[in-house]
Parts: C-alpha cells; structure tokens; sequence
C-alpha cells in the first residue's frame, strides 16, 4: 500500500503529482522533483518516483498541459480512448512511462506482484484542471465529474477508479495506444514529444491567467491566546471569525483551532455552553458543530510554531495539523493581549514579531503557503507584522503602534465585553460575504474606520505580489473552487487523419444544464437583526465649509475682531 | 559580610554586580576594624539612607517608576523602608538583605542596581569620612547647620503631611484588577420587601429568645437553600468590659454556605452581619438572607459565598475566622466548623439598622492600621455612581469642588479622621479582623439621618449584588491595586510612594540631632590641634578613651526605663484582683488606674536611676549627651518601624516625640522642656488625638467628657490587644514609653 497507481502531471497550472494513497515521502518526491518536471524531463521524475516506491506497477501516467503548449506535434499524436465513446481532452497527452528496466538500468528487474484485490478498490480522485468537456469513460471505467461556474475557467474533480492490472487492464486500455506498446520506438517517440515541450516559464505564465488566485485549497489557523472569563470578546472574536470561514466553506478538517479557555463552560457564564458576539445574545458563535483542535493549555507559543512550521510530533493527529502545501492559501488570525512588538499567551509567554516573521519565512521556504493572511486584533497589532519579510503575505491588524484596540459589545447580563471592535465589524462585513462574492481586500482594509474602531486599523501589502484590489476576500475566507460547469458543448475536433486511429468518435455531451445560482446559506440580517444600513446624506463637506465661513464672516461683520474672546 | 561574600559567588549574580559587590566588601574592611568609625558610620548611616530613601521616593515621583522596572511601587517602598530601618542597625546586611528581597521577591534588577548603587556610594562616603581633614570639615559644617537643618526638616515632613490632601499628591482612584473589569452588571435583586419581612421575623424572635435566635436562623437559611452550620464559643475577657457590659462571653455564629453550581469550592467570599445585644442589626440580616435567596436562583456563581451571621459582633468573627483558618491566637474557646468553602477571596461586612437608609459609611481601617486593597474600595466607589447611592467615608461626603481650596480641606479634615482612626490600630468594623488573615474585607454600614431622599433594601441589595457579582468574576487575591494609602476621600487616595517622605522629614531630625551629639562627644578628635590618627582609638581600651561613649553609666537608666515599660504592660491585668480587693473600685478601673499610676510613675524615676549611675569620670555633659545619642536612635528606629506597618501612627507619634526629644537637655529652660515632654508623651497624644478626632468629626468634647473617653480608651487599648491582639498597647507600653523616659532622665540629668 501507500503507492501510486497513477500520477497525474499538470504542466504549466501546478507541477505536482497526485495520486491515490500518497505517503507523504511520494508527495515529497515529487516536491523535490518539481524543477525536474519542470525541466521536462518526465522520464527522471517517473523514475525517481519509482525509486521512491511510489508506483505499482505499471507505471502510469497522466501528463496534461493547456492546450496552446504542446507542440504540434503532440497534438497530432493525441492519444484517444479505444472505445471512443468519448473524446479526451484536446490539450492532454496520455502517456505511458517507461519500464522500470530502462529507469533504473536493471534489466532483469521485474515488476513486483501488488496485492491486486486491493488495488482494484482504489480509487483516484483527482483535483485539477481540466478542460471543458471531459469524458465520463477513462479507459473503459466511468468518470464522475463534478463541479460548478466559476470565473470562466474549468474546473473539474475526477473520480477515476483504480487501474487495472497490468496484464489484464492496460493493454486493452485504450488511452494509451499512442505509446501503449513497450516498443523502443513508441517509448523514443512518447520521450520526443515530452522533451520538446516549449520552457516552463510560458506555461507559468499562461497558468497565471488560468488560475487568478493561483491557490487550490484553503487552510485557516485561528488563535485565541487569552484566558480568563474577563478576556471572553477574544474567544468571541476567535469564534466569530471561524463561524465565517466555516460558512464560506473551509472544512472544519482545514480550520486549526485555538482557544486558550473555555468560556462557554465556565462557570461565571450565566448562559451556559454559549459563546456570544452580539448584544442581548443575538448571535451565537459557539454552535454545536465547533472542533477545537487546541485547547486551553495547548495553546502555546511552541504548539502555535510548531502547527506552523509543521513540525508536530508524529503522534499529532490530522486535525492538529497544518497541512498546507505550496498551493495553499492560508488565513492567520490571531487576537489576545499584545503590546509593541508581542502578543502574549495564556499570561504566561508571549510570542514576539520577529519570532512570528521567522515563522513565517520557515513556511515560505518550507513551501507551506502560496500567500497569507494575517490578521491580528491586539493592542498595538500593526508592529506585529512589521517584521515579516516572506513573500505573499498580506497583513491586518486592529490597530496601529501605540494605540490599544479596544472592546465593544458590553452586556450586562453576561457582564462582559462580548467582542472587540476591528473584529466585530470585520464580522459584519463577513456576514454579508458569500462564496460568489467579489468583495476584494481594498473592502476589507475599509472596514473599520477609526471613527468606528477608535484605533486605526492597519494593513501591510508590499510583500504581496498581487494588487490587493484583486485578491477576493474568499480566496482566504473560503475554500472557493474554480469550477465552471459550461451549458455550452465544446466541439473537440481532433486531427484524426495525422493519428491514423479512424475508429475515435467522441461522443460530446449535448445536454444543457442548468444555469446553477447560490441559495442565501444564512439569513444573516435576519439572524443579527440588522438590515442594511441606509446611507444617511450629508451635505457635501464644501457647502458646510462655506456656510461656516458664512456665519463667522456675518459674526465678525457684526461684532468685529474684538469679541472674539466671548467665542473662545 | 560573608553574606556579601556568597552573594558573590552566588550563581545568580550576574558578573558586574559581583563586582560592585566585593568592591564593597574592600571598602567595607578597614572600617569594620575600627570601632569608633564604626558607631561613626551607624550614625552616618541615619543621614544617608533617609537620603536613599528620599532619592528613591523622589525617583517614582518623578515617573521614573516604570522606567526603573518599579511596577508596584507600595510593596517595593515596603520593603526599601524595611531595609532602610535593618540597616540602621548594621550597615552591611543592608546589602545583603536588599540584595536577597530582590531575589526573593523576584524584583527587577534594575531596582536592586539602583539600590546598589546607592549602596555602594555608602562605603565611598565612609572612606571620605576616614580622611580626617574631610571628616573635621563635614563636621564643623554639620555643627553649624545643624539646627536650621532640623527646622526645616520638621517644617518640610508637617507641611508635606498637610499638603497631602492637595491635588498635585493626590490621584484619582481607579480599578486596577482587570478581572473585576467595570461596573457592567445587570441587577436584579428585588427582594427589599422581602428583607424587611426577614428582619421583622428576626427582630421577634430575637426578643423571645433573649439572644441569637439560632434555630430560627438555621431553618430560614436552609428553607432558602443554603447549606447551614453554626459554630459556639465562649471568650472570658481580661477584665470586664464596661463599654459593653460583658465579661464572660458565649454565643453562637451561623452561617450558610451558598455552593458554586459550576465550580469547585476552592475559593469563596463572605458576607459578615454581626449582631449584638446593642446594635441589633435586624435589616441586615434580612438583607442577608434575601440576598442569599436570590444568589442562590442564579448559575454564575464560581466562588462559594458565606452568609455568616456573627454574635457578640467582632468576638463572633474573632472566633469565626480562627476556627475557620484553625488557628487559634486570642484564646478563644469555640467548637470546630464543620463546613468550610476554600480559601475566602474577600468579605463584606453589613450593619443596617433601619428600613430605609440615607446614605452609605464605608469603613476601611482595621487591625493595626491594616487597610484592604483599594480595588474592593474602588468597586464599592464605583457602585455607589452606578446605583446613584450616597456614600461616605469616615462620615463624611465628597465635596463637591476638588480643586477649591475649601475642597482639599475637607479633603484633609477626612483625611487626618483617617489617620487618627488607622494610628488607633483597632478594627473599626468587623471587616479588620479579615484583614489579618489577607482577606480584603470593608464594612458597609447604612445611616439614616435627616436628609430627605431615603434609599431602600433593594437598593442596598443591589449595590451588593453588583459587588459580589464583580468579586465572584476574580481570579486572584486583589492584589493589583495599593495596599498602603491615605484617602481624602472616596474619589482620590495617596499612595503610600508620596506620604511616605513627610515621616522621613521627620525621621532626619533625631539622625541630624545624634550625629551633633557625635561629634560633640569627640569634639577633641576634631580640634584643629589634634592630629590622631584614625587607628589611635583601636589601640585604647574603649572604657578609658575620653573621646568615646561610656556605654556603661547608660545600662542603668536604660534597663529602668525598660523594666518600667515591662511593668506598666504586664501589671494593670496581672495586679487587678489585688487592686480591686485593696481599693473600692472594679476591676475594669483597676486597670485602667493601674494603668495611669505606673505611667505617671515613670515621671519619678530620674531620681531612682540617679542613685545607681555612678559619676562619670569624662566631662560634665557626655553622661546625659550619651544618654541622649542612645534614646535619639532608639526613638528613630522604633518611629520609623511603626510607620511602615500604620505610617498614621508613626506619623502622629513622630510628629509629637521628634521636637520634644530634639530639644531635650538637662540646661536651659528646664521646665519648659519638661512641660513640653509630658504633652508629648504617648498618654497626652492619646488624649490630644481623641479631643481632635472629636473635634474633626464636628462633635467637640468638653474636658470632663475627654476625660472619661480617655479612661475607656485605655480600657479598649487593652481589651482590643487581649482580644484580637491589636499592638498599639504593647508598642506604646514596651517601646516608646521606655524611649520617652529616657528623655525624660536626659531632662533631669545630674
């Protein structure tokens, strides 16, 4: 077990290889041997995997790319389906990697038996891009297709069922005919086409436009670091912001949450097992569907660097960790008790800027994230990412250095502040986004202006490499897939005379779906009881000035410069 | 000094200051082997550490506080004080010691180097001193600014004293415990009516039953959900009690415990009734158990709280908290408790004794001057705003204008009615026998006088809903806000880092006045013609030096004044019985006369220790100037003990002895000084005191009426030191009555 029975290459969109059951030192293997596939040499990376033990036998592989990269070359040897029932992609090459013989140079090396009852009940499931049309047959098996609209692009997750065994499956497998027999010749040709590909900075390129965000999934580290039933608005805070992300659709399986004390179940909590963020308990924050990963004192500088860092001790389970990867896009919240240059956990330790910015460099280098969020809601909160310096990362924070962030929400029945302020309008500015949305960061830097916040809220955007004014808010609050279901039928039209292969015919799906639109999750204006606020008109600034300058001109002209004195 | 020693090699220290620190062994050595530099340098020490002492203070005024690491600068004063008073008496454990406090205490090092330094220029003055040129030109200095020094130094610690109720000394007070947080509750209490109907039940079966009605309490408690127990003592008192009529003692405590519904009982908080047979306090207990029926409706409780109902007021407490602390220190007989709550987070003492109320006096004082946090005071501050009640301190309410003149001096009258109550060092309500056992404790006491608005029990029960709501929201003891201050009123407070200066002005006087004496007494060694070196005296027996102190003729006089000091502490009780059987009085006169007869005694002795010190063989004055060097040091180091456990009373007996002993000789004006010496003696300035308090609380007393709250005071003193073991009467007795005789021989010196 713990192999790969088929890698999946994406040229020019992300350079990894999928497959079912990877061990992480597969998924490794192919971190290390991303400059190769860059460099197009697929026959090392296939090898170097093998050598890992990454695959079963027979190699398989699915090298894919967009479709104006590959060379003409390819495209006329395009690889079709024996059954033609129907067609693959235009842009694809299918191919067949060599034998482990010619990999590693042993010629006498066989294959090794795998456990063919269990490899028959894998199933891949592959994420990736992919375009429009796409099979509902992959090698005589059924192709589960889903997804939805999105951007234009095409996004699709396929299901593929496991291979079949090499002497029974592949050979009749006629996707791979092109370069399915194990001929030297067939194999040089398939080599051919590989190593002509156009460079990998082209294909970056392209992928760039294909891909805006350039990310593939949502990961959210949320921190609460305060104890104490008087500190209840930074749980709230904490909670708030993960009741968001939940709802904008980052599983709870890739949320890490840390909440240092456990406010709803003490016991100076006069509604007990709540958590609230609204006044006269309007909203709830702490529902019946929150996992908290770490608690009370888990919560720690150490565990907090470590769930970064993705240093955890092997006994960690899944849901104690971060597991991001170099397509990741990560959102870090972080609220409690700070000053100049720290923010202090459990009253006890405190983590300082220059420990977070290193922590931060670790995951850069570590391929941890593609680009971060970092939002904190402490006093003095902006000279904590004063000291990052990683790529990619966007930073908030409630208030700027030298000034306290202060609370907001005062109940009396609970007896405390239930929020703070940069969080609670952060909240509300939340509620109303869906995962459709197209509220950008720009938005999000205006969300608590100081005559709101009292503190002057900060943000930091050099690091990052895009402009914040395209950067959705969902792109770090959701877990926003860029899939497009198309109602259009895109005519695929092979060049099957330079193929040779008469018998292809690709069935295309004619059926028209229907146009799908998102439901309203939450009636959230109902729920806060708060409709949208009408814009109140003011004056322009420019008729209050001069009806001032008005009013003293008539003041002086009556009373003169000497009675100034009873003005002021 | 082998302290200092393994100070330095003490793997703690980090490297500089074992430097500074055997820097000042070296320095240290060649004076520690000459005796007279020796006496020379304790005298020198007085001088400069009141000067550390002012630098110090002067550095947190300043706001160098924080910068300097002093995060709470009362415990840190505490302690520097502590240390300034130890090395009075050796000057090189005051290193030591400071250096172990910071470490002990984990104080910041950056206060210890500025301590150090101070410390270390200490030495370098010494090794100026031993230059004798140096050492004759400081001196002739000294001699000739010796008296305007002390006049100004008196003047400067009264009006620093007087100006303490001026705005630049005064703060605003504000919660510093970030747990209790603001006033932001929503209470709830309605139960006034219910309370009444308690009290009136209670105020009938009081009657039927002629004491505590025990049963009848224990069923109300448990019919409101209380878990009950009660515990009984029994107390003979030294000697009748005459104020309230009591000699041997016996009642019984109720108390119900409210559990926590979510929490374990670990810790808990009370709220104290005492009822007596004279002051009933029948509405509080109502109060009490209406409050205790509503507390127990509620789920947010995380402490434990106590609803105890004490008699024979602080006996029953006295009791009460000995059996619950299992201590047992007065000799108080009681049965053990059989419920318990975990460690009490803090208290509250009611006494209500009417259905509607005017206004709230909250008292603070209790044993020895002790004062709770000020945060338990700022919150019952802050309720007060919040449920708009009308509350007072020592009697007294807020003027309306700080910043007016006629503002600070209501500001001081409240202020020196706060002094005069904290130097009495009696608990002034049931919450300062609390205080001893680190349990912050106020009492609240409801007044109904003439004014027309009237606030009910609900109200009343909703301010202390409102407090125990905020108390039970704690995480630690209160332990954030001071625990040392002066208060002009309940809006505005002095710490303890600004009133602490107006005693060490006084302090400086008997320092500057013995070191006069000094070099007086080696005038010789000064003389212009003389040149002996520094080693001269180590090589000549002590007893024989004509320059030196001739300790001798001083133990007679000493030990007389201290035997009488013993004995007018021990016998007023010991000899009662006899003094009864001889002379048609009570017992509870007995003492008190014996009391007065020994003291006024005391006044004879200079005649009797006259007879046992032999002539000495120096010059006509150094007997009495030896006599008065000794009694200077020891007056200055009692003064300035006191004044850091009730800076009140330290102040107040400073103020009176300092001048009075300053002045002292056996020339001139002779009984002018003797006039002088008997106002100031501790017996007159506890009668002044009682003509002033009087007097403050505008209810003058005329001299008949003085006389008679004497005679009780002294009583009380007593009382109040075999009962709940207040040490007013054992300091007055055994230390400064003694000290005072001494001037008193040095006045009547032969």
């Amino acid at each position: 077990m713990g192999r790969v029975d088929l890698a999946v290459i994406f040229y020019g969109t992300s350079t990894y290889a999928w497959g079912t059951r990877v061990q992480d030192r597969c998924v490794k293997a192919a971190e290390v041997t991303q400059d190769i596939v860059l460099g197009l040499s697929a026959r090392t990376l296939a090898c170097h995997l093998l050598r890992l033990g990454c695959f079963t036998t027979p190699l398989h592989a699915l090298f894919w790319c967009s479709q104006d990269c590959l060379p003409d070359e390819v495209a006329s040897q395009r690889l079709q389906p024996k059954d033609a029932s129907c067609s693959l992609p235009p842009p694809g090459c299918l191919l067949e990697l060599p034998s482990p013989m010619e990999c590693i140079g042993h010629g006498g090396e066989q294959w090794p038996e795998s456990d063919g009852a269990e490899e028959e009940e894998k199933e891949a499931e592959l994420i990736g891009v992919w375009p429009a049309s796409v099979c509902s047959e992959f090698k005589g098996r059924p192709l589960m297709a889903a997804g939805s609209p999105d951007q234009g692009h095409h996004r699709t997750i396929l299901k593929v069922p496991p291979f079949p065994r090499p002497d029974s499956g592949y050979a009749q497998g006629g996707l791979t005919t092109g370069c399915a027999s194990k001929s030297p010749g067939s194999l040089s040709r398939c080599l051919a086409y590989l190593t002509s590909f156009p460079s990998p900075s082209v294909w970056q390129d392209q992928a760039e436009q294909l891909f805006k965000s350039g990310h593939t999934n949502n990961w959210a580290v949320l921190v609460c670091t305060s104890r104490f039933w008087f500190n209840y608005r930074h749980v709230a805070n904490t909670l708030s912001v993960y009741r968001s992300v939940k709802r904008l659709g980052i599983p709870d399986s890739h949320i890490v949450l840390m909440l240092a004390d456990d406010m709803a179940c003490n016991p100076r909590n006069p509604k007990p097992a709540t958590v609230f963020s609204h006044k006269n308990m309007e909203l709830n924050v702490y529902g019946d569907d929150v996992e908290v990963d770490y608690r009370s004192y888990e919560v720690t500088v150490e565990n907090f660097l470590r769930v970064l860092t993705g240093r955890v001790p092997p006994s960690a389970p899944r849901s104690k960790r971060l597991l991001s990867d170099d397509r990741s896009n990560v959102l870090i919240y972080m609220t409690g008790h700070g000053g100049n240059g720290f923010l202090k956990f459990q009253d006890s330790e405190e983590i300082t800027n220059v420990e977070l910015a290193d922590a931060f460099e670790q995951m850069w280098q570590k391929r941890r994230y593609h680009e971060m969020l970092f939002i904190i809601d402490t006093c003095q909160g902006a000279s904590m990412y004063e000291r990052f310096y990683s790529p990619n990362v966007m930073a908030l924070a409630s208030s700027q250095v030298g000034e306290d962030s202060l609370s907001h929400q005062p109940d009396l029945a609970i007896g405390v502040h239930l929020m703070d302020r940069y969080t609670f309008y952060v909240l509300e500015f939340l509620e109303e986004i869906h995962p459709a949305s197209q509220a950008n960061m720009n938005d999000l830097f205006q969300v608590c202006p100081k005559s709101l916040c009292v503190s002057t809220p900060g943000h930091r955007t050099d690091l990052f490499q895009r402009n914040p004014q395209n950067v959705l808010i969902t792109d770090f609050f959701g877990s926003v897939r860029k899939v497009e279901l198309t109602t259009e039928t895109v005519s695929l039209k092979p060049d099957l005379s330079s193929m040779g292969y008469s018998h292809l015919k690709c069935h295309e799906d004619e059926e028209l779906a229907e146009p799908l639109s998102y439901a309203a999750q939450l009636p959230v204006a109902q729920i806060i009881h708060q409709k949208p606020k009408p814009k109140e008109w003011h004056p322009p600034g420019g008729f209050i000035l001069g009806l001032w300058a008005l009013i003293l001109m008539v003041f002086f002209k009556t009373y003169g410069i000497k009675h100034m004195k009873y003005v002021f | 000094m082998t302290l200092c020693m393994t100070m330095c090699l003490g793997d703690y220290v980090p490297v500089g200051q074992g430097l500074c620190v055997s820097v000042h062994v070296r320095l240290c050595v060649p004076i520690n082997l000459e005796r007279e530099d020796a006496t020379c340098m304790g005298v020198w020490n007085c001088i400069y550490l009141t000067l550390y002492l002012s630098v110090a203070e002067g550095a947190w005024y300043c706001g160098k506080g924080p910068e300097l690491g002093i995060r709470r600068p009362e415990f840190k004063f505490w302690l520097c004080h502590l240390i300034v008073v130890w090395s009075l008496v050796n000057p090189f454990t005051s290193l030591s010691l400071s250096f172990l406090m910071c470490k002990m205490r984990r104080m910041d090092l950056s206060y210890f180097q500025l301590w150090h330094l101070l410390c270390s220029l200490h030495p370098l003055a010494m090794g100026l001193l031993l230059d004798s040129h140096r050492r004759r030109a400081l001196a002739r200095l000294l001699l000739r600014l010796n008296t305007p020094l002390c006049v100004v130094s008196y003047l400067a610690g009264v009006f620093w004293f007087l100006g303490l109720a001026f705005s630049p000394l005064t703060q605003n007070t504000y919660i510093s415990e970030n747990a209790m947080g603001s006033t932001m509750v929503e209470e709830q209490f309605e139960g006034g009516e219910h309370a009444l109907n308690f009290a009136r039940d209670f105020t009938a079966q009081r009657r039927k039953t002629g004491s505590l009605p025990v049963a009848w309490l224990e069923r109300t408690m448990r019919s409101v959900g209380l878990e009950v127990y009660s515990q009984s003592f029994s107390r003979t008192l030294p000697f009748p009690d005459e104020t309230h009529e009591r000699y041997m003692v016996s009642g019984t405590n109720v108390y119900g415990i409210l559990r926590a519904p979510r929490a374990a009982s670990t810790e808990s908080l009370v709220l104290v009734v005492p009822s007596s047979p004279e002051t009933l306090n029948a509405q509080a207990v109502g109060l009490l158990l209406s409050l205790a029926a509503y507390f127990r409706s509620q789920i947010y409780w995380a402490k434990d709280i106590i609803f105890l109902v004490t008699e024979h007021d602080l006996l029953g407490t006295e009791a009460w908290l000995e059996a619950y602390h299992d201590v047992n220190i007065t000799g108080m007989q009681s049965s053990a408790l059989q419920g318990r709550a975990g460690a009490i987070q803090a208290a509250v003492a009611l006494e209500l004794n009417s259905d509607v109320v005017t206004s709230l006096d909250v008292a603070v004082e209790g044993l020895n001057g002790q004062l709770p946090n000020l945060d338990l005071l700022n919150l019952f501050h802050a309720f007060c705003q919040k449920e708009a009640l009308l509350c007072t301190l020592q009697g007294k309410l807020q003027h309306s204008d700080w910043a007016s003149l006629g503002g600070s001096l209501h500001g001081l009258q409240t202020l020196m009615l706060m002094v005069l109550r904290q130097a009495s060092g009696r608990p002034h309500g049931p919450h300062g026998l609390f205080l001893r056992y680190h349990v912050e404790a106020i009492t609240l006491r409801g007044i109904n006088s003439f004014r027309q608005y009237k606030y009910d029990m609900t109200a009343v029960g909703k301010t202390l809903e409102g407090m125990f709501r905020k108390l039970n929201n704690l995480l630690e003891r209160l332990h954030q806000s001071y625990f040392f201050y002066l208060l002009p009123s309940l809006s505005r407070f002095v710490s303890i880092g600004l009133y602490m200066p107006a005693i060490g002005f006084l302090l400086f006087i008997p320092g500057l006045k013995a070191l006069e004496l000094w070099v007086k007494l080696n005038k010789a060694d000064f003389g212009p013609e003389e040149q002996l070196g520094p080693n001269h005296s180590l090589v000549q027996p002590f007893g024989q030096d004509a320059r030196g102190v001739a300790l001798t003729p001083l133990v007679a006089p000493v030990l007389i004044s201290q035997a009488t000091g013993l004995a007018l502490y021990l016998l007023p009780v010991m000899g009662q019985h006899v003094a009864a059987q001889h002379f048609p009085v009570a017992e509870a006169e007995a003492v008190v006369l014996t009391l007065l007869a020994i003291y006024v005694a005391g006044l004879a002795l200079p005649h009797s220790t006259h007879r046992v010190v032999s002539s000495t063989p120096r010059g006509p004055d150094s007997g009495w100037m030896a006599l008065k060097l000794v009694a200077l040091l020891y007056l200055a180091i009692q003064l300035g003990c006191i004044s850091l456990f009730n800076f009140s009373l330290g102040f107040l007996l400073a103020v009176t002895m300092v001048p009075a002993a300053a002045l002292t000789q056996p020339s001139g004006p002779r009984f002018l000084y003797a006039v002088l010496l008997v106002l100031v003696s501790p017996g007159a300035t506890l009668l002044g005191s009682l003509f002033l308090w009087r007097e403050l609380q505008e209810a003058p007393l005329t001299l008949a009426e003085g006389w008679q709250l004497f005679l009780s005071a002294l009583a009380q003193g007593v009382l109040d030191h075999h009962l709940y073991g207040a040490l007013l009467f054992p300091l007055l007795s055994l230390g400064l009555y003694p000290c005072w005789l001494l001037f008193w021989n040095v006045l009547f010196w032969k």
